[in-house]
């Protein structure tokens, strides 16, 4: 079965590392865009005091629909891409604000603060984890009971 | 008395849509579905299930009979879409990804398989079907103790709570409906999933272009005959493998498409019935073992989904378990095969002997 | 000097017996080393070994009839598995208990397993060629259909049919208390705390194995052995190759029912709906690890087939497990098994269509 191809010619050696170089780039093309990162928007006081929670509003992501949050509220949020826009009406009369952050690529899930966030406070946005010690089931519907952070 | 038989071959080329025809169309108004209801799961399946199809059309025209070995095609598929899950990537991305990645698992499975075939000529069904079993037997060593442990998982959330292994039903979220929904039309209460559609069209272009090619023209000749082709300094072998890995690699395509639709992935057993549902639908459609066209898979898919749709509760009214209603569908579709092969099998035969009398009574008057 | 000639010698003794088997027979023997390592009772592991193979004995020697006409492997072993499922619910529905139950079921199951199996026989002859597969399909609409016919059927014992509705087949029926074991637990003989031999089942399967082996020897059975193996000197001979291959897969039908009337009394309970599925791969599987082809086969490849296959079955999730604390017990059955018939599947036979 020992057919009588060449495999030799530089034309298709050069050929096959651009197949090569397209496949590696493609599939790091599509990892970088399409990475969907999970984001829980939360509007909580800080416990140690350092900042209250926002009396209502509504935040809307990268132009995705506007959604309540009164105080204590904690959603989540499906993010395609590392680049976050987010827009928060606020209830008690200050200005709509536009706010841009970075998600880092590795990250799955992350909990931003939008207090935090508001008051120009470092760090707004942390990593969550999902298996903190407590093991809490973490799912934004369901109730009161997040686990601290880290 | 050559009416007579023209009329016979007839009976038998449609023997079995015929019958599964009536079937189905005598369960329609026992199912108590409403036609719009009927018509849209019905549009959706099409746009779901084609292409998977589409995969068994270029074995059977290399003379291969039906490559049950598409599975491992579409275990390739799953096996991307771990990869695409385990990183959470989204939309069109996420098909892609998945879609690159299973890309060359899927050749190296087809050459190997390919090959295996090579070694069982004239057996090549029953050993494809092995191949099938064999491998998945593989892949649920490497999805339940390679992923997490040798294979390196970003996402625990995937994994199961012992720490390696895979998720028994992997969330497929980020990706789901992605190509249903990129250009839904609805019309009279159906929907359409336009961008399915459209690369399945895109496919019936390439496999028409693809048996104008050369190698297309030297898998028609080697599924006509292997010595003649061989004489003529085809590449026996090398195309029969050839065949089948285009045949693994559209099945890892058609599982990705699958998948999207359904939204959830059974790790262990999504691609259970894989072979089976695109053997049945191809037979239907009126394909042979040594024929497949176009047509015949639209039509197999039509009316074998059709009758999947209506059947089952159909048998549930009727006989007032939904029991039954399953057992009836799963039987039709295994008893659609045997009967296609029975008498695929049987005319063959014929043939055969018809040739065998001709050469004789040929050589008597000479 | 003479040692190339050795190497020659033995090399082809190895190609000959078949480097899987060796591997397969090498496997065993590394987990019997390992077993008292991983405190895992090589008494229980034995004991476990000879009822899984009198349990499954007669299933694969099933296999043996139709290998030998050359109607290749039995995929369509369901078929006689459907006979013996017919057999044993209906002596159960008459009442049968102990050695009426199994001997009723034998005779009850019998017809049913002729007339399938004539009626099997009559499209594989048709299909000269494409059987295995064809089989398959045709074992597989068959179980579904007696699907159907399990919950449709006029059963009426309590102890067989659902609780509430009063009809319809449960999906597993207990032989307590009517022939469960009763092969088994015949003569039995406790060797240790741990080992029970169960030689009436044994014996049974001596005996079953003594009859094949006569059958094979007869006039008839030279005959089949002919159409398998030489199917233009057959013709040539005057034997009928039709008549042969019928009585081939009638033969290997009937055994296959007695077969799963010996796995059901071992096992315990009566397996309906989609249990008889993928019964016919085991069989193939093991009488193929024992060194069958797919047209030739004999006895002595049966019993070894079956103990290597089984004793693997046995051996691996209790040592394995132990060793790597997991479970890989079904991934190595699927690979293995089907290993096994793919190695068959691709070897050069003689005899091609």
């Amino acid at each position: 079965m020992k057919g009588e191809q060449k495999h030799g010619g530089t034309k298709t050696l050069a050929l096959r590392a651009a197949i090569g170089v397209a496949y590696i780039g493609l599939l790091a093309l599509f990892l970088v865009t399409g990475r969907t990162h999970t984001v829980l928007i939360d509007n909580k006081a800080d416990p140690a005091g350092s900042w209250q929670a926002i009396r209502g509003m509504t935040v809307s992501v990268n132009g995705g629909e506007a959604v309540e949050y009164m105080k204590g509220d904690r959603d989540k949020v499906s993010v395609k891409g590392q680049k976050m826009r987010v827009r928060v009406e606020f209830f008690d009369g200050r200005d709509t604000e536009e706010y841009s952050l970075k998600i880092p690529f590795i990250e799955d899930t992350l909990l931003l603060s939008v207090p935090k966030l508001a008051e120009g406070l470092d760090n707004p946005m942390e990593p969550f984890n999902l298996y903190a010690d407590n093991k809490a089931r973490t799912d934004a519907e369901e109730g009161e009971r997040f686990g601290q952070e880290p | 008395m050559k009416k007579q038989f023209v009329l016979k071959s007839f009976i038998a080329d449609n023997l079995v849509a015929v019958i599964f025809l009536a079937i189905t169309i005598a369960s329609i108004p026992l199912s108590g579905l409403s036609p719009v209801h009927i018509i849209d799961d019905l549009m959706t399946r099409i746009g779901r299930n084609a292409f998977l199809v589409f995969s068994l059309i270029l074995p059977i025209m290399a003379g291969m009979g039906i490559n049950f070995g598409m599975v491992l095609g579409a275990m390739a598929g799953q096996i991307g879409l771990i990869f695409a899950m385990d990183w959470g990537i989204g939309g069109m991305q996420g098909l892609g990804f998945a879609a690159l990645l299973g890309l060359p698992v899927s050749i190296l499975l087809g050459w190997i398989a390919g090959s295996i075939l090579n070694h069982a000529r004239g057996r090549e069904m029953v050993t494809s079907y092995i191949l099938g079993f064999f491998f998945n037997g593989i892949y649920q060593f490497v999805v339940l103790y390679l992923f997490g442990s040798v294979i390196p998982l970003h996402n625990r959330a995937i994994a199961l709570s012992r720490g390696f292994g895979v998720r028994n039903t992997l969330n497929l979220e980020p990706v789901r409906q992605v190509l249903d929904n990129a250009w839904l039309v609805k019309i009279a209460g159906v929907r359409l999933p336009m961008l399915s559609y459209a690369i399945i069209v895109v496919l019936c272009v390439f496999i028409v272009w693809f048996k104008k090619t050369k190698l297309g023209q030297d898998m028609r000749a080697v599924g006509q005959n292997q010595h003649v082709s061989n004489a003529a300094g085809i590449p026996v072998e090398k195309t029969r493998i050839l065949s089948i890995v285009i045949s693994t690699v559209l099945a890892c395509f058609g599982q990705i498409i699958f998948l999207q639709n359904m939204g959830n992935m059974n790790t262990y057993n999504a691609h259970d019935q894989t072979g089976f549902f695109a053997a049945a639908a191809i037979l239907v459609g009126g394909a042979s073992l040594t024929k497949a066209s176009i047509p015949n898979v639209f039509a197999g898919v039509l009316l074998l989904h059709l009758m999947y749709i209506v059947v089952p509760m159909a048998g549930q009214n009727l006989f007032g378990s939904a029991n039954i209603g399953e057992y009836f569908r799963q039987f039709i579709g295994y008893g659609v095969i045997a009967l296609s092969l029975v008498i695929h099998a049987w005319r063959s035969r014929r043939e055969a002997e018809k040739a065998r009398a001709l050469l004789r009574s040929e050589g008597e008057e000479a | 000097m003479n040692t190339t000639d050795m190497h020659k010698r033995i090399k082809e003794a190895a190609a000959d017996f078949g480097w899987p088997r060796i591997i397969i027979a090498l496997f065993l023997a590394v987990l019997f080393i390992l077993a008292p390592f991983v405190k895992v009772s090589i008494a229980s592991s034995l004991s476990d070994i000879i009822n899984r193979f009198g349990m499954n004995a007669l299933l694969v020697l099933a296999m043996v009839p139709m290998i030998q006409s050359g109607c290749g492997l039995n995929f369509g072993l369901s078929l006689g598995v459907i006979a013996g499922l017919l057999g044993s619910t209906m002596a159960v529905q008459f009442g049968l208990t102990g050695w009426a139950g199994l001997f009723g079921a034998i005779a009850l199951s019998t017809p049913f397993a002729v007339v399938l199996g004539w009626l099997y026989a009559k499209l594989l002859n048709r299909v000269k060629g494409e059987e295995m597969t064809i089989a398959m399909y045709v074992g597989f609409a068959a179980v579904m259909f007696m699907s159907i016919m399990w919950l449709i059927l006029p059963y009426s014992s309590t102890n067989m049919v659902w609780g509430y509705e009063g009809k319809g087949l449960r999906t597993t029926i207990t032989l307590d208390g009517y022939w469960n074991r009763q092969l088994s637990d015949f003569l039995a003989v406790r060797l240790s705390d741990n080992f029970v031999f169960p030689t009436g089942l044994i014996l049974f399967v001596a005996a079953s194995c003594a009859v094949m082996w006569l059958f094979l020897r007869s006039k008839t059975g030279t005959a089949m052995t002919a159409v398998g193996s030489n199917p233009d000197f057959a013709r040539a001979s005057g034997i009928d190759i039709n008549k042969m291959r019928t009585t081939s897969v009638v033969m290997s039908t009937v055994f296959g029912a007695v077969g799963i009337l010996l796995y059901q009394q071992s096992f315990g309970f009566i397996q309906l709906y989609t249990a008889p599925l993928y019964m016919a791969f085991p069989a193939v599987a093991a009488i193929l690890i024992g060194g069958a082809s797919i047209n030739k086969a004999s006895i002595v490849q049966v019993v070894v087939g079956t103990i290597l296959f089984q004793g693997i079955l046995t051996m691996t999730p209790s040592v394995i497990n132990s060793l790597l604390q997991t479970d890989m017990s079904e991934v190595i059955r699927i690979v293995l098994s089907n290993g096994m018939i793919l190695y068959a599947l691709t070897r050069k036979s003689k005899v091609t269509r």
